[in-house]
């Protein structure tokens, strides 16, 4: 890909300050709605609209959940982590766009989010996986 | 779907920040004061996504653990409101974005009367709430219809309130919450009689309630040990109240009367009539009342909303549920907007012959309800 169509794709979201860890921000940028979290010090975008059914799951703020666990014991784990729908319930990992668990095959749409002189840029280019701001 | 199909979805609910205190206006001073006590009562769902720590409504519920379910921050109202508070939002974030002509409420607070002892008392709620939302929701948008609530614990008292509110515009069913008192019952037939008598359909629907005290509705085995249990559980409901309806001859009796299951699934339909039908041949001596197949009694009498629709592993497997239930004639749409599991009617029944799809999410209610659905309620 050359730099023209990049540049085109990138997009400068603002000061790294304006992203304070454990805060997100649901933004348009063109002509996207998007959601831009930090957690645990790492950035990550993702596509405002649950791939199961459409909902606006960047609304929500990341938590964590129960993981795979024995009978009868509840393991919380994942904090800061988890992006949950509030249509449904649906899960998905922020790290990866991923289900949480696999329950479904189809993934939250994320875009590659990297810090470059203090800016936040953003690549509406989309990309499989979540992408942290050390990629 | 087909985009120019105007919508009725007779499952909207609504929720009243104020809980019983917004109903004072509407009963009579003696009761205002026997239920100033009560005043903060059903001013939330408790555990059910609230988190400003207001008092549970459903106690039991809580006891069990919280309910993992989301919150809907999405429809929240522009002033911060629970989630279906304010019915010119409800217009706004769903009607008016989904294509939606009526939506019929279910007001699932006054539901909650179904454990208590005093048969006044809950009277008193019910009809409280039918006047409150009979004068402060319906004028707001003229797409919004409601149905009335009466309170189980005495049916002629409830067959009266049926009669009083017979002729309100905007009211368009007759909900009744479930107990453990089987719909097939004879209890039940003042109920039905004035149901019958004003056209009306009976409508049930879960009151969150079931399985969690002595005269609730019972779930088949005993009872759920989780949330999710539960939730997987309702269709159980479904069921029962099919069988005995028929079975008890509740249309033999009232040969007018429709009765709406609204949110109990209906994917369980097609094989509980082949089996229903195949025990009447053999078992019809035991109930000799009932003259025709059973599926034949449900097919003219009983409908069932769609919400949650089912998400099977392919649109065929739908589609041959939907052709032995007979849906062009039983299924309703519902969205249960705005709760955590609504249905958008644009994202369910894509896949399926326009002409069904029609039937599904317009034309299936307007057959249930009758004209009423459609004439204007006063602003």
């Amino acid at each position: 890909m050359n730099d023209t169509v990049t540049a085109r794709h990138a997009f400068d979201i603002g000061h790294v300050s304006e992203y304070p860890d454990g805060t997100h921000k649901l933004l348009e940028v063109g002509g996207r709605s998007i959601g831009v979290y930090r957690t645990h010090g790492t950035l990550y975008a993702v596509q405002n609209l649950c791939p199961h059914a459409l909902a606006p799951i960047a609304l929500g703020e990341l938590q964590g959940t129960m993981l795979p666990s024995e009978y009868g014991e509840f393991e919380y784990g994942l904090d800061g982590l988890v992006l949950r729908c509030m249509w449904h319930g649906w899960e998905f990992d922020i790290r990866s766009g991923e289900t949480v668990c696999g329950t479904d095959r189809r993934r939250l749409l994320s875009f590659p989010i990297v810090v470059e002189d203090d800016r936040v840029i953003v690549t509406l280019r989309p990309k499989g996986r979540g992408a942290a701001s050390s990629d | 779907m087909s985009d120019d199909i105007r919508v009725i979805d007779s499952d909207v609910h609504p929720f009243v920040e104020d809980g019983v205190s917004a109903i004072f206006p509407y009963i009579s001073k003696g009761w205002r004061q026997r239920l100033a006590p009560m005043a903060g009562l059903f001013a939330s769902f408790g555990a059910r996504g609230r988190d400003d720590g207001k008092p549970a409504g459903i106690g039991i519920q809580v006891a069990r653990g919280l309910v993992p379910w989301p919150k809907r921050i999405d429809a929240m109202t522009p002033t911060g409101g629970y989630p279906g508070s304010d019915p010119a939002y409800i217009g706004e974030h769903y009607f008016d974005q989904h294509n939606v002509e009526i939506g019929a409420l279910v007001p699932v607070q006054p539901m909650l009367v179904d454990p208590f002892v005093n048969p006044d008392e809950a009277a008193t709620i019910v009809q409280g709430f039918n006047d409150y939302f009979l004068e402060q929701w319906l004028p707001v948008d003229s797409r919004l219809r409601m149905h009335m609530v009466v309170a189980p614990q005495d049916p002629l008292r409830a067959a009266a309130e049926i009669r009083r509110l017979a002729d309100a515009p905007g009211i368009v069913g007759v909900l009744v919450p479930p107990t453990n008192v089987m719909f097939g019952d004879r209890r039940w037939d003042p109920i039905y009689e004035a149901a019958q008598e004003v056209g009306m359909p009976v409508v049930i629907h879960p009151n969150g309630s079931e399985g969690d005290f002595q005269g609730g509705v019972a779930f088949a085995g005993g009872l759920a040990g989780s949330h999710v249990e539960r939730y997987c559980l309702y269709f159980e409901i479904g069921v029962s109240t099919v069988v005995s309806l028929v079975f008890q001859g509740v249309f033999e009796r009232f040969p007018d009367l429709k009765f709406v299951l609204t949110e109990y699934g209906w994917s369980w339909v097609p094989a509980l009539l082949w089996r229903m039908d195949a025990a009447w041949k053999g078992g019809r001596a035991n109930v000799p009342w009932v003259k025709r197949a059973p599926s034949e009694y449900v097919f003219n009498h009983v409908r069932f909303t769609s919400e949650p629709a089912l998400e099977p592993p392919s649109d065929a497997e739908t589609l041959r549920i939907l052709e032995n239930m007979h849906a062009e004639r039983t299924l309703m749409f519902s969205s249960d907007y705005p709760h955590w599991d609504a249905d958008q009617p644009e994202f369910v029944f894509r896949k399926i012959p326009p002409e069904l799809e029609f039937r599904i999410k317009r034309e299936n209610a307007i057959e249930t309800y009758g004209d009423r659905l459609r004439l204007p309620v006063p602003a």
